[in-house]
């Protein structure tokens, strides 16, 4: 399914600056609009912009489904488990254990900040997958 | 322990991410183990929470570490316990079963697993927003695992129940958005303790309660709100059909009954009497009529929800000890019968009464448990559902227009079961093919699939045996003090009560197959909701109940 | 006020699209619509507060609540999972039967009772 030469073109040149655009938004989710899952949509919006202009076996060959579904499932296991550190600290789960109390030498905002990470990798992950899913059927 | 309450919610999501990854990553394919060695191990730390909760110790734990009134706190009481203890146990046994059926792929378990901490953490939340995120939790892993076969009605069944759950949580969140421009705050107890400065705003925090109340009432199933029920529990698989039935009615309505009691309106409680009389007697009418096996018991589950709900409308400490001793004894004895039901169709492939007339004879252990499920939702005497149904009689006898709708109900069950018990008993219709190619049926039932019938009638038995001491333990983990009346169970007026409705039951059921009678009933049976209807349905009951509050209610 | 005007005008006219539509796929994007007023709700009510957005540099007094904000991007999420779920029920149903009108689909399946 192979669009004409402008789409084409266009859709090469502008999907790298989507995806740098959707880092830029879950790195600073803590202090501007954004975070997690608006970075994580983003960033399946840049996949899919390729999707549409190339057509999917081309995707797929670079971001193969079953990384993408490694990804999705151990982001999941990895936000379990920095919740479960908490517990292990001897706080709450999901506690913020960074704070001055308990580990020093590591500013405060780093643990929003890798659940914004672990989220916004998740999330995009997911909806990439959603629409690899959708557009096969469309085909057969 | 503190922190063995959150492991409750954590432990069935790990296990539902381990049951995936095992099969990617290593290759093993013991995803029915798996789930079964973690729902067992929340089941023991639920055995450990037993002795603080018993004592009426409230055990609080503040999710993230951040304190009421800013952050979320997971309460563990009485009430959740119980709700936590039935979620386990039925979940536990309907794992078994599917174990035994052997044709569900790992993904069937990576939803029930979800489901299962869904349920938990939406029953033991304290937080209104948290709430709605677990209840949409548990509907999305519902949807999908109603639609697992494939087929076109299950589909269809799943899609009516997703835009019907849908619009309902839709009036959650007006519900939601309502309190919390009162307020300010979102955390139940924190509402609960700013009523006092509310009291001129009082209608629109009722008006807020009832959009909070429509919202989960879709997933409880009363009356204008219960269309999608019969579908989506009759064409769904065998165990899912047993926890939706079995549980998750429940916990929608113990959701309810948190938000109603903390926020302490007295006003609104008392429609429910009128709301579950009337549920009781639609689900028992229109059960009559059917003719697919799975949906008699479905049409049944609105029915005995309609009991509960009538019961808990009359505020009294003994009607709600009575109505939560009927949620514990419906649990049991509705599973029982679904995964009973799930062993013939399992066996013989077909699902109507008429063709499957007189099979059961051939495997007499389901026929015994099917014996057991069928006298305790009928309400025979040293079962367990004679004693809660004696209670919740009992509890409404200053309402006598709710009581004799009650027992009409109560009639309608006794013929529906007479009519369900064809398969079980007669003489088998000789026309079917499948009877003469297999012979030995006895040996073909999984040996799995025997334990949970059997775990299922045991614990019925035990709880008819021993009412005293089940409603001792309800009434103290709920109210923190024993009942002072005296429970006569085995009275003679209720004794004659039950047998009451099986005179009148049973001549019910001689008049229904005559011709006429079979007329009016396939009448009956083809007059279903569509889906459009179905939503108006919604709709309008949310505008009808509030209407009826602003006609009726005080201004309490 | 006129925001008011428009929450309740989305509110009726997606209670409206599920209930009446034939097509599943209107049905679905009624869904949305109702979704989305109740987010505008939100957001509405949290804007009474104050006047800039919340982000946190010197010198900013008034800002808008923003706990409903990050409340709604929960519900957002969600409605995005129950939307994938519907068009994918709607795509099996469509392939099986060649229709998406409800009427007719529960036409052929009570056909069959």
């Amino acid at each position: 399914m192979r669009e004409s030469e402008i789409v084409d073109m266009i859709s090469r040149k502008l999907s790298p600056y989507i995806l740098l655009f959707a880092l830029y938004l879950i790195s600073y989710g803590h202090l501007s609009p954004g975070g997690g899952f608006q970075g994580g949509v983003v960033l399946a919006s840049g996949v899919i912009l390729l999707c549409l202009a190339r057509g999917e076996g081309f995707v797929k060959r670079k971001l193969p489904p079953k990384a993408l579904s490694l990804v999705e499932t151990g982001m999941f296991f990895i936000f379990i488990l920095m919740g479960l550190a908490g517990l292990l600290i001897g706080g709450y789960f999901l506690e913020n254990f960074f704070l001055p109390g308990k580990i020093e030498k590591v500013p405060t905002e780093s643990f929003i900040f890798f659940l914004n990470l672990v989220i916004g990798l998740k999330v995009g992950a997911g909806i990439t997958l959603i629409c690899f899913y959708i557009l096969k059927q469309e085909e057969t | 322990m503190n922190n063995l309450v959150i492991l409750l919610v954590i432990i069935p999501f790990l296990a539902s991410f381990l049951t995936l990854f095992e099969k990617y990553a290593f290759g093993i394919e013991k995803a029915p183990q798996t789930a079964i060695v973690a729902t067992s191990c929340c089941l023991v730390l639920l055995l450990f929470l037993f002795p603080p909760v018993f004592k009426g110790k409230t055990i609080e734990y503040f999710l993230g570490g951040w304190k009421e009134p800013v952050g979320i706190t997971i309460y563990m009481d009485g009430l959740s316990w119980i709700a936590s203890f039935i979620g386990i146990v039925i979940g536990l046994v309907s794992l078994f079963f599917s174990w035994g059926e052997k044709k569900y792929e790992h993904k069937f378990y990576f939803f029930f697993l979800i489901l299962l901490g869904g349920m938990e953490g939406a029953i033991m939340t304290g937080d209104i927003f948290n709430m709605f995120v677990f209840f949409e939790i548990v509907s999305i892993a519902s949807y999908i695992l109603i639609a697992y076969s494939k087929k076109t009605k299950s589909l269809m069944a799943s899609f009516n129940y997703l835009l019907i759950s849908s619009l309902g949580m839709g009036f959650f969140l007006l519900g939601i958005a309502l309190l919390y421009q009162q307020t300010g705050i979102f955390s139940l107890r924190g509402i609960a303790g700013l009523k006092n400065q509310l009291i001129p705003n009082t209608r629109i925090l009722n008006i807020a309660i009832i959009s909070l109340v429509v919202g989960i009432g879709v997933k409880a199933a009363f009356f204008p709100l219960h269309t999608w029920l019969p579908d989506a529990h009759a064409f769904a698989p065998h165990p899912v059909s047993s926890i939706l039935s079995g549980v998750m009615i429940k916990i929608s309505f113990l959701a309810i009954w948190r938000i109603i009691r903390i926020l302490d309106t007295p006003s609104l409680q008392h429609i429910f009497i009128w709301i579950g009389a009337f549920t009781a007697l639609l689900g028992a009418i229109f059960a009559i009529a059917q003719s697919d096996c799975k949906k008699i018991l479905a049409y049944h589950s609105i029915s005995q929800m309609g009991f509960i709900i009538a019961g808990f409308g009359v505020a009294t400490s003994f009607s709600l000890v009575a109505s939560l001793y009927h949620i514990l004894n419906h649990s049991l004895f509705k599973s029982l019968l679904f995964l009973s039901v799930g062993v013939v169709i399992y066996l013989t492939g077909k699902r109507k009464i008429d063709e499957l007339a007189g099979f059961g004879n051939k495997i007499p252990f389901v026929k015994v448990t099917f014996l057991v499920g069928a006298l305790s939702i009928c309400g025979v005497p040293p079962f367990n559902g004679y004693a809660s149904k004696t209670l919740i009689s009992t509890s409404l006898k200053d309402y006598p227009l709710a009581y004799f709708l009650i027992f009409i109900a109560s009639v309608g069950t006794f013929t529906s079961f007479i009519k369900l018990s064809r398969i079980f008993r007669g003489k088998i219709n000789q026309e079917n093919t499948f009877y003469k190619e297999q012979k030995n049926f006895k040996e073909k039932i999984p040996k799995k699939m025997i334990f949970p019938l059997f775990t299922l009638s045991a614990l019925c038995i035990i709880t008819g045996l021993y009412p005293e001491t089940t409603t001792g333990l309800i009434s103290r983990l709920i109210l923190n003090e024993k009942i002072k009346t005296d429970l006569h169970f085995y009275s003679l007026s209720n004794f004659t009560g039950s047998l009451f409705s099986l005179i009148f039951g049973l001549s019910f059921y001689l008049l229904i197959i005559t011709q006429k009678g079979s007329k009016v009933m396939n009448f009956l049976r083809k007059t279903r909701p569509t889906l459009n209807s179905s939503l108006l349905l919604v709709v309008a009951g949310f505008l009808l109940i509030v209407v009826f509050y602003l006609l009726t209610g005080k201004a309490t | 006020m006129m925001a008011f005007y428009l929450i309740i005008s989305l509110f009726l006219l997606g209670i409206w699209g599920i209930v009446s539509k034939d097509n599943l796929i209107k049905k679905i994007i009624s869904l949305n619509i109702f979704n989305s007023s109740l987010v505008v709700l939100f957001i509405y009510i949290g804007s009474r507060t104050g006047s800039t957005a919340p982000i946190m540099e010197k010198n900013i007094k008034n800002v808008v609540d923003p706990l409903p904000q990050a409340l709604m991007l929960t519900s957002i999420v969600i409605s995005i999972c129950i939307m994938a779920l519907a068009l994918s029920l709607a795509m099996k149903v469509y392939k099986k039967h060649g229709t998406l009108s409800i009427s007719r689909i529960e036409n052929k399946l009570n056909k069959d009772e």
